[in-house]
């Protein structure tokens, strides 16, 4: 591969030397990226990208958390890689760092790592048949989990219906029954559905328990609910 | 005897198998799912952010504009539009677009988010909350997937009011602990992220402190609640005390303070100096100070193995493997 070399003369007897010049980093082909994104192709863009064999060639990105795959030049102006950002990798702007020969350019703030959530929501849960009087409580068969590189993250847990009966598992014709639906992330939850709870920082699974009783005075029927669990994070 | 060593190491990879499998994280995701900018009265921006499908089964996403709050038990709290009323809310200036779509297994899709500010906007920030969600599974107590996106604007060269109300001061009890609860309300026009400081003083001698700050904003016109956990200097002898908590901005700035009168009946004994703070190491790069912390927050790895479970299954399989054989050439012989 042809490569920018300045020759030098070395005075009269003949013998050349190659220095190499300092490559410069313009661009990457995805600016943007965070970890569910997996492994991330990458075309850096540049100048004076030369092949060599030295040991401390290598593409690098600042700060911690974004691991670089290996790397191909493929011309003077592109290098072909792969970055694969950690869970944890903080949000923003990276420099990304290419050494070539001994000399190294860098890019500054051509990559951003981007914050990102996953919410996986607990399994849905039955109460079967309600007896009057008596509280029946259930959890979740699998709890939920969160994900995310947010320096704080919350998940809100809440009864979706914020209108007209909210916290009541409710029927056909908005009939809700008496008492409210009970959640919590524990055994004996003692938030309304209305209201909610948050699930912060650790740990990062959402365990789900309900809790209902039927009075005497409900209709008999089936009664629905539906619990958001929502993430957000500053 | 071979073949019952043949048939006890293919037991054995298949237990270690079973043992290994990674359970695998999933559910909605949202990148990018915050925006937080200056804009220009009388222009339009537009931010995009991506939903990927990354559950075990399709999705279809429902996205709405709703309205950006805090109450005293939670840091974020999405507002019906309905009652969204505050002068700072940015509902009547967002859209989303698409407002719906399919997701398959896997697959991803960007949502627009669209800014439209008016010439006349007036001054401080614009709050609003970007709903994505999954719908409803189940039918008793069904359960969904969602992810509240901040969008918090600040309005570019107008006033920014960082006024706030210590509105109430809910003291200890007497019962050995310290710890006051601060209720403070954003009086303002734009958000900033607290920092509450407390002390409790005799005879103008500071015994107690207590500071709290958080990565969470202070949105105007909501409230938001604080646990001051006091920690004395010195054993605080029965008597009375004065409590005065001050809450400050981003800048320190002090935008409200509060003072009260706190009568102690029992003692409660000094706290030992808590050891120097670890300090994060900075980046290459001047980003906000948000990002230059490592994050608290300890995410649930669940696709990667947990290798102490792999270890131990190992162990036991190798285990149950060589018994198995040992048991396997007693009874060849025995024959």
């Amino acid at each position: 591969m042809a490569a920018p070399m300045a020759a030098l003369a070395a005075g009269t007897t003949g013998v050349t030397a190659q220095v190499a010049v300092q490559p410069t980093v313009t661009s990457c082909s995805a600016s943007h990226g965070a970890h569910p994104d997996g492994v991330i192709s990458i075309t850096i863009s540049g100048n004076n990208f030369i092949q060599d064999s030295v040991p401390a060639d290598g593409v690098s990105v600042s700060g911690s958390g974004v691991t670089v795959g290996a790397f191909t030049v493929v011309s003077t102006t592109e290098i072909t890689t792969t970055f694969t950002i950690d869970a944890t990798a903080a949000q923003g702007a990276r420099n990304v760092l290419v050494t070539l020969a001994g000399q190294t350019g860098t890019g500054t703030g051509v990559f951003t790592v981007d914050y990102y959530i996953t919410v996986n929501a607990p399994s849905a849960v039955s109460l079967g048949l309600m007896t009057v009087g008596v509280a029946k409580e259930v959890s979740s068969s699998s709890a939920g989990t969160v994900e995310s590189n947010y320096t704080s993250w919350a998940v809100t847990a809440k009864d979706a219906n914020q209108s007209t009966g909210s916290g009541h598992m409710l029927k056909t014709g908005a009939v809700a029954l008496t008492n409210k639906l009970y959640i919590g992330s524990a055994t004996a939850p003692t938030t309304t559905a209305d209201t909610g709870f948050d699930y912060t920082s650790n740990p990062a699974t959402l365990p789900f328990f309900a809790k209902q009783t039927v009075l005497a005075g409900d209709e008999a029927g089936s009664y629905a609910v539906t619990v958001e669990f929502t993430g957000n994070g500053s | 005897v071979k073949k019952r060593l043949i048939t006890c190491t293919v037991l054995v990879l298949c237990l270690l198998v079973v043992v290994a499998s990674p359970v695998l994280a999933g559910g909605l995701t949202v990148i990018g799912g915050k925006v937080e900018a200056s804009v220009t009265p009388g222009n339009d921006y537009s931010y995009a952010m991506r939903v990927m499908n990354t559950s075990d089964a399709a999705m279809d996403i429902g996205v709405e504009v709703k309205g950006y709050g805090t109450s005293p038990g939670h840091d974020f709290v999405v507002v019906e539009p309905g009652a969204d009323t505050t002068p700072q809310t940015a509902k009547d200036l967002l859209s989303v677009s698409p407002s719906s779509f399919h997701l398959e297994l896997g697959a991803s899709q960007v949502i627009t988010v669209t800014a439209k500010i008016g010439p006349g906007i007036g001054d401080g920030g614009r709050y609003g909350a970007v709903f994505i969600h999954t719908a409803p599974k189940g039918d008793a107590v069904a359960t969904v997937a969602a992810v509240a996106a901040g969008v918090l604007l600040t309005i570019h060269g107008s006033a920014l009011i960082h006024t706030s109300e210590i509105t109430t001061l809910v003291l200890p009890d007497g019962g050995g602990a310290l710890d006051t609860l601060v209720t403070i309300g954003n009086t303002g026009n734009h958000h900033y992220k607290p920092t509450v400081r407390g002390e409790i003083v005799t005879e103008d001698r500071v015994v107690a402190t207590a500071v709290l700050k958080s990565d969470w904003p202070m949105i105007p016109g909501y409230d938001r609640q604080f646990k001051l956990k006091f920690e004395p200097t010195e054993t605080m002898q029965p008597g009375r005390y004065e409590v005065r908590v001050k809450v400050a901005d981003d800048s320190g700035s002090v935008v409200a303070s509060r003072s009260a009168g706190l009568e102690l009946g029992t003692p409660v004994a000094a706290v030992a100096p808590a050891p120097a703070p670890l300090v994060a190491p900075s980046t290459t790069l001047p980003v906000p100070s948000d990002t230059l912390l490592v994050s608290a927050v300890t995410p649930a790895f669940r696709g990667d193995p947990n290798w102490a479970a792999i270890a131990g299954g190992a162990a036991g399989a190798v285990v149950l493997g060589f018994g198995m054989y040992l048991f396997g050439v007693r009874r060849g012989r025995g024959r």
